[in-house]
């Protein structure tokens, strides 16, 4: 499995044009094959980031994650326990994306961070790095966030899943940003899909 | 720190101001609806939304436990509102099925009850 640069796949399979605005958009405009949901073993094919980091060459492996480390000094306790760090991962521009522990209300489905992504959703931290170091930058979104996206295309040049993360860059009480809110995965036409096929993970 | 109500309720204007302006957060798929407000009810926010495809006589709305832990505006502003859009991403008002709900004349509630 390979990470790759967007250019890759632009002129063979779809407009790199398209990949800048939305990867969801860019995801309606191609028919989905359809989903292994179920085991790890994921269907021939390979992860493109929504926003690819610019000057790579076309093949260019990203992965496997790098840097993950977390600052010292940011395992918190207490009432602050939820804004413990679990990882810290660079873009392709540079920027830190926070990843903290966050909390999970099983009762309801909210809360934000690992802790949530994980236990709802079903996508490991380390599915969260990958998505972040493989992207240029974060996708603005209209309401402050920011969206750090990537897809898997199969060997038809059909996708079929998509890993969205977002974040937020306020400020959290302990200092620094407040990083990934939440993170899940979507069918290639943009579905909403309860949990992620373990496979997106592993595939990583 | 602020004191919790009065932080709660700033949390609440910048969620309703969130909602208003970028009623998706950018985000293809969600169904259309329009805050009617977003209040403080003990310890819960509720955002309380019409969604016309569903039913235009009808006021839905979603309550959120106020967020564990130490809060600033934007940390909670942030909590609540993307739980709100992913829960509109996932059900939307079509599909509560997995939702507690209760209905009390034309207000629906959505979430969990005890709060």
């Amino acid at each position: 499995m390979k990470w790759t640069s967007i250019g890759a796949m632009a002129g063979s399979v779809l407009s790199a044009a398209l990949f800048s605005v939305s990867p969801l958009a860019m995801a309606q405009t191609v028919q989905a094959s359809p989903s292994v949901a179920a085991g790890t073993t994921p269907p021939p094919g390979h992860w493109v980031a929504a926003n690819p980091i610019t000057g790579l060459s076309p093949q260019t492996v990203v992965g496997p994650p790098g840097g993950s480390s977390c600052p010292p000094n940011t395992t918190y306790s207490g009432a602050n326990a939820e804004y413990s760090c679990m990882a810290t991962a660079p873009d392709g521009s540079g920027h830190v994306v926070w990843i903290r522990q966050g909390y999970y209300d099983y009762n309801t489905g909210n809360g934000f961070g690992e802790t949530k992504f994980y236990h709802k959703h079903n996508v490991w931290l380390g599915t969260v790095v990958n998505d972040i170091e493989v992207n240029q930058s974060g996708i603005p979104q209209s309401n402050g966030r920011y969206l750090y996206g990537e897809y898997y295309v199969g060997t038809n040049g059909q996708i079929d899943q998509q890993v969205l993360a977002f974040e937020s860059r306020n400020a959290a009480p302990t200092g620094n940003e407040m990083g990934i809110i939440t993170a899940y995965c979507t069918t290639g036409t943009g579905g909403y899909e309860a949990t992620c096929p373990d496979w997106v993970n592993t595939s990583q | 720190m602020q004191d919790k109500e009065s932080l709660a309720l700033a949390v609440c204007a910048v969620v309703r101001e969130q909602l208003r302006v970028s009623p998706t957060g950018g985000r293809p798929g969600l169904p259309q609806f329009d805050v009617v407000s977003v209040s403080v009810v003990g310890d819960a926010i509720c955002v309380a939304f019409r969604q016309e495809s569903v039913d235009p006589t009808r006021i839905f709305v979603w309550t959120i436990a106020w967020p564990p832990g130490d809060q600033n505006l934007w940390s909670a502003e942030a909590i609540i509102t993307e739980n709100f859009l992913e829960d509109m991403a996932f059900e939307g008002t079509r599909n509560w099925a997995g939702r507690t709900w209760l209905e009390t004349a034309s207000l629906t509630f959505l979430g969990d009850l005890k709060h």
